[in-house]
């Protein structure tokens, strides 16, 4: 269970890492939806969902980010990553996924580290899309699903469950200044 | 004759006897006067030696003088005990001062002994504690361990999907075989109709399997998001903990760098 303060935390977190991760200085974050339930893609439908996970003592944070194989999800990889557009293939590609993944995430785990000083973070995996019909499975305390669109064309979605343990309420609240300052500059290892 | 001693003796002796004793007396009364002028003389040299030498002022000069000189006899006396007190004290002092040295340096070899024993059994704990420290971060062969495992398991699940996707294609062949073996069943007429149940029979396994391919699938979506999701919570933690030891390793090492600076600065 997570407590209100918990909540907006969270929120105001995945909000500003993919404010200030997923689009570079000449794009427009055209909008940024949330959504209780979203529509998941149906089978054959080419998108790919990546998973990461943030873990503390007492909960964890699954993330599972939504991303379109269209061009225009390529090209704005390719732009934001500072890569060549040719090298948006194959492996090369779910590299790019996994990068703008590890960056938002980054940004929302600096951003916890203020209040939970010992926390961890996994690398992305690949996923077929048609396992997020199952986050239900994780028993998430909390969820909520963001639909992100960059320049009207480029479409991600992200599904962020927070899972906390058995018994427990999580009740924290971040100080937003502080985090707003941490959310820039530093590297994360892995 | 006795007549005459019987009658002058008595009277002999009434007047010889005190002329006797007034001649004693006399004589006793002039011996005292004389002594008694010897004394008046004595009295008379005195004062007059006194009257003729000595001035009140020089009285009490001389009487000054002998308090003076009385003072500084017992001055004298009283510097001589003050010295001889001063003498005591400091060497009392200076006994003190060497027991307390003594002392003082029995207690600073039993300080440096201890000192030295707590910092070498410090450098014993910290040298074990950098043993276990440099274990602990051994888990990252072990996060890494599950990493590969976790990756077979990702790769046998893919491969049970492809073998379950070509399972589906395989049924959803035999659907169409058998719609098809209807077709020519119903061509056939009469003779066909046998033929044509056991066609109809054949679809309804072929439906039912690809059912059975279809929950399959998701059973497998079910075991890759659980089995993934778990695998990088074990990640993400086995992160978490590397990161407290290298805390860990870093207090040690500052805990070091104390004993050793503490040590040097003692030398």
């Amino acid at each position: 269970m997570l407590s209100r303060d918990a909540i907006e935390s969270f929120d105001h977190l995945f909000e500003h890492a993919i404010h200030d991760n997923s689009v570079s200085a000449d794009d427009v974050l055209t909008q940024m939806t949330r959504q209780q339930e979203r529509r998941i893609a149906a089978d054959g439908e080419s998108r790919r969902l990546v998973v990461l996970n943030i873990s503390s003592y007492v909960f964890r944070v699954v993330a599972l980010f939504d991303f379109a194989t269209d061009e225009v999800t390529r090209a704005h990889l390719a732009k934001i990553l500072r890569c060549p557009r040719s090298q948006m293939e194959g492996q090369g590609l779910e590299d790019a996924y996994a990068e703008l993944v590890n960056m938002i995430c980054g940004a929302v785990h600096r951003g916890l580290s203020s209040a939970f000083s010992h926390g961890g973070m996994s690398t992305p995996l690949m996923l077929e899309n048609t396992c997020e019909r199952y986050v239900s499975l994780l028993n998430p305390s909390w969820t909520q699903s963001y639909a992100v669109e960059i320049n009207q064309t480029v479409r991600f979605n992200l599904m962020a469950c927070v899972c906390v343990a058995k018994g427990l309420t999580l009740d924290f609240a971040l100080d937003r200044s502080l985090a707003q300052e941490e959310s820039a500059g530093e590297l994360e290892l892995f | 004759m006795n007549f005459f001693i019987n009658s002058w003796l008595p009277l002999a002796a009434g007047v010889v006897a005190p002329l006797a004793l007034l001649m004693v007396v006399w004589w006793r009364v002039a011996a005292l006067r004389g002594a008694h002028a010897r004394q008046l003389a004595a009295r008379d040299a005195l004062i007059a030696g006194f009257a003729g030498h000595v001035s009140a002022g020089e009285l009490d000069a001389r009487l000054t003088r002998s308090r003076l000189e009385q003072e500084q006899e017992w001055q004298a006396r009283l510097d001589a005990l003050a010295a001889q007190h001063l003498q005591q004290l400091a060497d009392a002092g200076s006994t003190a001062m060497i027991e307390c040295e003594q002392t003082l340096q029995q207690l600073r070899a039993d300080y440096d002994q201890q000192i030295s024993h707590a910092r070498a059994s410090m450098m014993t704990e910290h040298a074990a504690l950098g043993r276990e420290v440099d274990l602990l971060l051994g888990m990252v062969q072990t996060v890494e361990r599950w990493h590969d495992e976790m990756q077979a398991i990702l790769v046998n699940n893919r491969h049970i999907k492809e073998q379950n996707d070509s399972f589906a294609r395989i049924v959803k062949n035999v659907v169409m075989l058998a719609l098809n073996a209807s077709i020519e069943a119903a061509r056939a007429g009469e003779q066909g109709r046998g033929f044509a149940v056991v066609a109809d029979g054949v679809r309804d396994l072929a439906l039912t399997a690809g059912q059975l391919a279809q929950d399959y699938k998701a059973t497998l979506d079910k075991n890759d998001l659980v089995t993934t999701t778990t695998f990088q919570d074990m990640q993400a933690s086995g992160n978490m903990i590397r990161t407290t030891v290298f805390g860990l390793r870093a207090c040690s090492d500052k805990i070091l760098a104390t004993i050793v600076a503490e040590r040097d600065a003692l030398c």
